[in-house]
């Protein structure tokens, strides 16, 4: 598969790099690992005038601990994630996350913005047009018919990034600059929901950095991530959980998060309503699990069936609230 | 097609330098194997999943498949031709060969240079770490038991 | 035997020195000055009619050399088994791999930009994608000059009265298993270079791994292209994996050589991994209905099994898989009443081909799955009842194959020990265990009318040794065994073999890399031919030494006379003394050896094959009853091998062809939707990765098979036969349901066990 022709645009500050996304806007493509936007230029799912390679900007790497938060540069690698005993110890679903994506030379290439910001898929779409063509246009190739869903008005591709779901369940926030401004938002705000655009941030903005906001006291947290094989897959089903105990040892916060079950990662809020104040219990973890399921949405669009997907983000979504508690314990 | 800037591009391969000129929108594995001649490195997918195309950045195991060529300057790339010195089958491309964790041979260089990146990092890998570092390199003969047992061989040897 | 010094040893693989520098040359390496490059553009849908096919702009696009069609194909020459098949589809496609319009150019980037102007416009046909709704009448016809969709095909065996045995047997079970399109996917692409000489002779680089039956369809190609009586050259470059997806040539060969023609410059043809996945052959899907019955000591009284196969819109050896599932349904374990039906039916599906197995694994399936619900009917332990039933040496089987060597029972009881089968069995704790066994050829395999292979072999007079063999090497380390034989015999170093075994100029006919043959056929050609040779170099000796050939013996390189220990010579150095005396002697020999099996008669009974290879795969697993996962704790996979050449490569089959079947078993499927390839990359396909294998120990049963080299019997595809079954079995021991549809996706499981849950609550309601 060869890439389609485009300009090579190598910035050497962010400052030249938001120029450049302000001059070109909606024809440039930002590229960074490069494992997900090499893809999707080979099989001509987009075709950008400009490729602009952040890759070598300075001073979007490093994780820093500060005194309120901890700063991961856009361009950290998958595998520092990892590896990072930071996040192993108290951040432990981020860690788990990237321990789980797609396979370690991957993970040694893809950045966590990368993975953040990666499109959504389906398998009626992330293919070349020879295979596909004769079953007609899909809504995200700019068509006007689901070919996953017969009849369908919108585009049920899936939101797959391994890593979204456990910062979300950190409320991790991310920064957004762009020439002359830069805004901070929670990283959930980065979703759109539809399957068409599932990313918000704007044509000439570049994400520079997550934050995710220090945690004390007893919490724990963990990322549950379902796949046919036990390296390079996308997940089927995922949820992050965390959750923070008072000091008489009922849940003061909880946070679930799926994953892979619907355009975007969701935010169970029904969840953390429900569980606040209680003792983390199996039978709370099940009632939120079905929250969970209900929150979640599946098609026959990948590796295994709809149906299936959704039951398994329930499983999920009750082994990562479990997950969670027995690192607040190991915590303790 | 779009008219494209060609590049003016140095790249060391093997301790050895070479100029080219490329336009942008050519792979890393594209330029070694066509304008290098480096055939050892294989395409296998061409998206990043077989992991053939491994060649090592700075001593890390890199997709050439999914990098651009331009990108490069600067870097040190070893290929697979880059092992054996002098003649001299390199320890992990000898334990390859001794333990029969070769058949049909297309994974084989990405499989030994994903391999040497796990011993230069971890020199003393377990069972489950020499796994885990080479699930992104699929194989379809061998059932992988030898390969794992060709890096076994050579966890904790000095090299 | 005891004193062989290179067969039985772990000899490394001959060419892995050259693998593991990357200084192998595959397909995808090779370039040949002023070559072209090919693309083929393939038709939209499944089945259409093509209302207008303009190639005028891609002509015109500057570095394209030619473009063709249909209209281009002499003769309308068409290709496969059935001669269904024309290398460019015209007027209509009916599958979506069908190949329309070719061009070739001074590029890769120029070709493919060409395709994307060729025009073309469609009327959409309604398909056919059921198998079971294309045998019904009325069904739209995939070839309208067809009177039904259901092929004329032969295939049926009855042996005995399976009637009467039903009415007296004890228990009786029947069922429908089904299993799926799988692919070899080959870590190299299919490719191919056809060059032509000046006098119209053509030379085709290729990855085949049927050289000798290759040469034939470019010969009949040839003939029909108006190129009667020319000659054709195959030269084999490294193939990366094979697995019997070469077995049958295809469409894009033929274009090559029709571009090559025209444009009288190379053409090479490679294709990216999504054509691979789609215009490539997988393995045949299969709808099997299977009876079997037992007396009330467990004897086997009968097996009835009926087959629908997906044919495809075009016909390859996928069509004749039956003749090889007749094997295990016939004769895996004594069953004295056997009826067999199969039909292959027409669909705008992928047409199907070879792969590693050919059909056993999916009557195997169906088999041993099947065996286990009558054990259970019949209230036995079903390794009991396997056991009670095992074949054994000497046995003549329902379909008069003549059992020689068999070493079942004893793979059986390694299985048994190694997996503590009884202590493991019917806990019910969400662990269990299952076994299933596999017969195979092992003797070659008479389905051509020749089974045969040529050896040549030629000194030189410092004892190097050059082998010419027919063998294809596609992974699976042939040029080593032959290797190992040839230096055994001539009682020469290993290093002195030098293997020549990839162009038909050189090397002597062979059938080919497939039913597991190569090990025997190829290596007792090899072993002829160096037998052949050992005796002419002795006779030299013992002359020169003063002594008889027959106390004459070679080591090392060394002859020597066995009562004489002190009368040596050098080998070379007789060799070159023979040469350079007046009226001087180099040596040389061949060996051509057919072996003694039969072709089936009108009725497919006859003896298949020399000798047969058995083999017990046993399984432990553990099953999430909240997700439907299955996780292999323990994978034994015994095989009576005759005798190990190699131990060591032998090992690597067994080892890669579990995998294989594991994936099979439990993840591998091709999805279509309407005859449109889903999942056509190696994200969505689910090969297995170096996390998934689990804890298999590979055990080497030798039980001397007479007529094999040195005793060996193949092993090539035994591996991944009884893989599926052992895990089904494993999965109902362990959770109590049956999965009876490959492969066991988790979601199976879980829609299986909430069947059971809700089933067993009724029944404790009511």
């Amino acid at each position: 598969m060869k890439l389609p022709p485009f300009q090579y645009l190598e910035p050497s500050t962010v400052l030249e790099a938001l120029s450049m996304l302000d001059t070109y806007r909606d024809t440039v493509q930002i590229i960074a690992g490069g494992t997900e936007v090499v893809n999707r230029l080979k099989l001509r799912l987009i075709s950008p005038d400009y490729l602009m390679d952040i890759k070598k900007l300075p001073d979007l790497g490093g994780i820093a601990e500060h005194e309120q938060s901890i700063v991961i540069g856009a361009n950290v690698s998958l595998n520092e994630i990892r590896d990072s005993s930071l996040l192993q110890d108290k951040y432990k679903a981020i860690a788990e996350a990237a321990f789980q994506v797609a396979a370690p030379p991957l993970a040694n290439m893809g950045t966590i913005g990368g993975n953040i910001l990666q499109n959504t898929r389906c398998l009626f779409y992330n293919q070349s047009e020879i295979v596909l063509k004769g079953l007609g246009v899909c809504h995200k190739r700019g068509g006007a018919s689901c070919l996953a869903v017969k009849g369908g008005k919108r585009c049920f591709s899936v939101y797959l990034g391994d890593i979204a779901p456990a910062l979300i369940a950190f409320d991790a926030k991310c920064v957004l600059e762009k020439s002359g401004s830069r805004r901070t938002i929670p990283i959930i705000d980065l979703f759109t929901g539809m399957g068409t655009q599932p990313l918000s941030i704007e044509n000439n903005e570049l994400l520079t950095g997550i934050i995710i906001p220090k945690q004390n006291g007893a919490y724990g947290s963990a990322y549950r991530k379902l796949r046919i094989r036990g390296s390079i897959d996308y997940p089927l089903a995922s949820a992050a959980a965390f959750l923070a105990l008072s000091a008489d040892g009922k849940l003061a916060a909880s946070r679930l998060v799926i994953g892979a079950a619907g355009c975007a990662p969701k935010v169970v809020a029904r969840a953390s309503a429900a569980l606040s104040g209680k003792l983390p219990e199996d039978a709370d973890f099940a009632a939120a699990a079905d929250m969970a399921y209900e929150l979640s949405e599946g098609v026959d669009n990948l590796a295994l069936p709809g149906d299936y997907r959704r039951k398994m983000v329930r499983v999920l979504a009750q082994r990562a609230l479990q997950g969670a508690r027995a690192d607040i314990k190991r915590g303790m | 097609m779009k008219e494209m800037k060609r590049y003016s591009l140095t790249l060391t391969v093997n301790n050895e330098t070479h100029a080219l000129v490329t336009p942008p929108n050519r792979t890393l594995l594209e330029v070694l194997r066509d304008d290098l001649q480096l055939t050892g490195t294989k395409e296998g997918c061409g998206e990043g999943a077989c992991g053939y195309c491994t060649v090592l950045v700075d001593g890390q195991p890199v997709r050439s498949c999914l990098t651009l060529a331009v990108a490069m300057e600067g870097r040190k790339i070893t290929t697979i031709e880059g092992l054996a010195q002098g003649g001299k089958l390199h320890p992990i491309q000898a334990a390859f060969v001794e333990h029969h964790a070769i058949q049909c041979g297309f994974c084989s260089p990405g499989m030994i240079l994903t391999s040497y990146a796990l011993l230069n990092n971890n020199p003393t890998p377990t069972e489950a770490e020499i796994r885990r570092a080479i699930a992104g390199n699929v194989c379809r003969c061998t059932g992988y038991a030898k390969i794992v047992k060709a890096v076994q061989s050579l966890a904790g040897e000095e090299r | 035997m005891s004193d062989l010094t290179t067969v039985g040893k772990k000899i490394t693989k001959r060419d892995a020195p050259l693998k593991v520098t990357g200084g192998a040359l595959y397909i995808q390496d090779m370039k040949i000055p002023g070559m072209l490059y090919g693309g083929i553009l393939y038709g939209q849908y499944a089945h259409a009619k093509i209302l207008k096919l303009d190639t005028t702009r891609a002509e015109r696009l500057p570095g394209v050399m030619a473009v063709i069609t249909a209209a281009d194909v002499p003769n309308d020459f068409r290709f496969g088994i059935m001669k269904d098949n024309p290398p460019l589809k015209g007027g209509r496609v009916r599958s979506t791999r069908d190949e329309i319009a070719a061009v070739a150019a001074v590029s890769a980037e120029i070709a493919a930009a060409a395709l994307e102007l060729i025009e073309v416009e469609y009327e959409e046909l309604p398909g056919i994608f059921d198998p079971l709704e294309a045998m019904k009448e009325g069904a739209p016809l995939v070839h309208e000059e067809m009177k039904s969709n259901i092929l004329k095909m032969p295939w049926k065996l009855v042996c005995g009265d399976v009637e009467a045995a039903k009415k007296e047997s004890a228990y009786v079970v029947s069922d429908t298993f089904r299993t799926q399109w799988v692919t070899h996917c080959c870590l190299g692409t299919s490719g191919c270079i056809a060059v032509f000489d000046t006098g119209n002779n053509l030379t085709m680089y290729s990855n085949t791994q049927i050289p000798s039956l290759a040469q034939n369809d470019y010969i009949e190609a040839l003939a029909a292209f108006g190129l009667k009586g020319r000659r054709v050259r195959i030269i084999q470059c490294t193939i990366g994996g094979g697995f019997g997806s070469k077995l049958d040539t295809y469409a894009y060969e033929y274009i090559a050589i029709l571009l090559a023609m025209k444009t009288r410059k190379p053409v090479k043809f490679i294709f990216s991994r999504e054509e691979e996945f789609f215009a490539t052959s997988p393995r045949q899907c299969s709808i099997t209905k299977i009876s079997q019955g037992c007396d009330k000591d467990g004897r086997l009284t009968f097996r009835e099994v009926e087959m629908v196969l997906d044919n495809g819109a075009y016909t390859s050896w996928g069509a004749t898989t039956p003749s090889v599932m007749m094997m295990p349904i016939s004769s895996l374990y004594k069953v004295p009443n056997i009826k067999y039906v199969a039909q292959c039916v027409y669909t705008n599906n992928t047409y199907s081909q070879a792969m590693r197995g050919y059909g056993n694994p999916q009557a195997t399936f169906a088999i041993e799955s099947s065996l286990d619900q009558l054990a259970e009917k019949a209230g036995l332990d079903p390794y009991e009842l396997r056991f009670r039933n095992a074949n054994e040496p000497g046995e003549l089987t329902p379909q008069n194959f003549q059992i020689t060597s068999c070493g079942m029972k004893e793979c059986m009881a390694e299985v048994v020990k190694r997996l503590d089968w009884k202590g493991k069995k019917g806990n019910g704790n969400g662990r269990g265990v299952g076994m299933a066994s596999l017969i195979h050829v092992g003797g070659g395999a008479r389905v051509y009318k020749s089974d045969g292979c040529g050896t040549i072999i030629k000194m030189d007079d410092r004892g190097k040794v050059d082998v010419m063999t027919g063998a294809t090497e596609i992974g699976q380390g042939s040029e080593t065994v032959i290797a190992q034989i040839v230096a055994e015999v001539l009682g020469v170093n290993i290093d002195d073999i030098n293997v020549i075994n990839n162009d038909t100029d050189v090397c002597p006919w062979d059938v080919g890399a497939h039913a597991s043959r190569t090990t025997f056929v190829a290596g007792n050609s090899a072993l002829g031919a160096a037998q052949k040779i050992r005796e002419k170099m002795l006779a030299v000796a013992a002359q020169n030494m003063g002594e008889a050939p027959a106390s004459m013996d070679i080591k090392n390189g060394v002859v020597f006379s066995m009562q004489d220990k002190e009368k040596s010579m050098p080998l070379s150095k007789v060799l070159r003394k023979v040469h350079y005396s007046p009226g001087g002697k180099m040596f040389t020999a061949e060996h051509f050896y057919d072996p003694p099996n039969e072709n089936f008669n009108k009725e497919f009974k006859g003896n298949l094959s020399v000798s047969y290879a058995y083999g017990v795969h046993g399984v432990e697993v553990e099953v999430d009853r909240e997700t439907g996962q299955v996780k292999i704790l323990n994978y034994i996979a015994a095989h009576d091998v005759g005798k190990a050449i190699n131990p060591m490569l032998l090992e690597g089959q067994i080892y890669g062809g579990g995998l294989m079947g594991i994936g099979y078993a439990l993840g591998e499927t091709m999805i279509y939707e309407k005859g449109h390839l889903k999942n056509g990359n190696f994200l969505d396909y689910k090969m297995p990765t170096a996390k998934d294998v689990p804890p298999v120990q590979a055990v080497i049963v030798e039980t001397d098979e007479q007529a094999g080299p040195f005793g060996a019997k193949g092993i090539g595809e035994p591996g991944l036969v009884p893989t599926a079954p052992a895990i089904a079995n494993a999965i109902y021991d362990a959770v109590g349901v049956r999965i009876r549809d490959l492969p066991i996706t988790p979601e199976k499981v879980l829609r299986a066990l909430q069947e059971k849950a809700q089933a067993d609550t009724g029944r404790s309601g009511a």
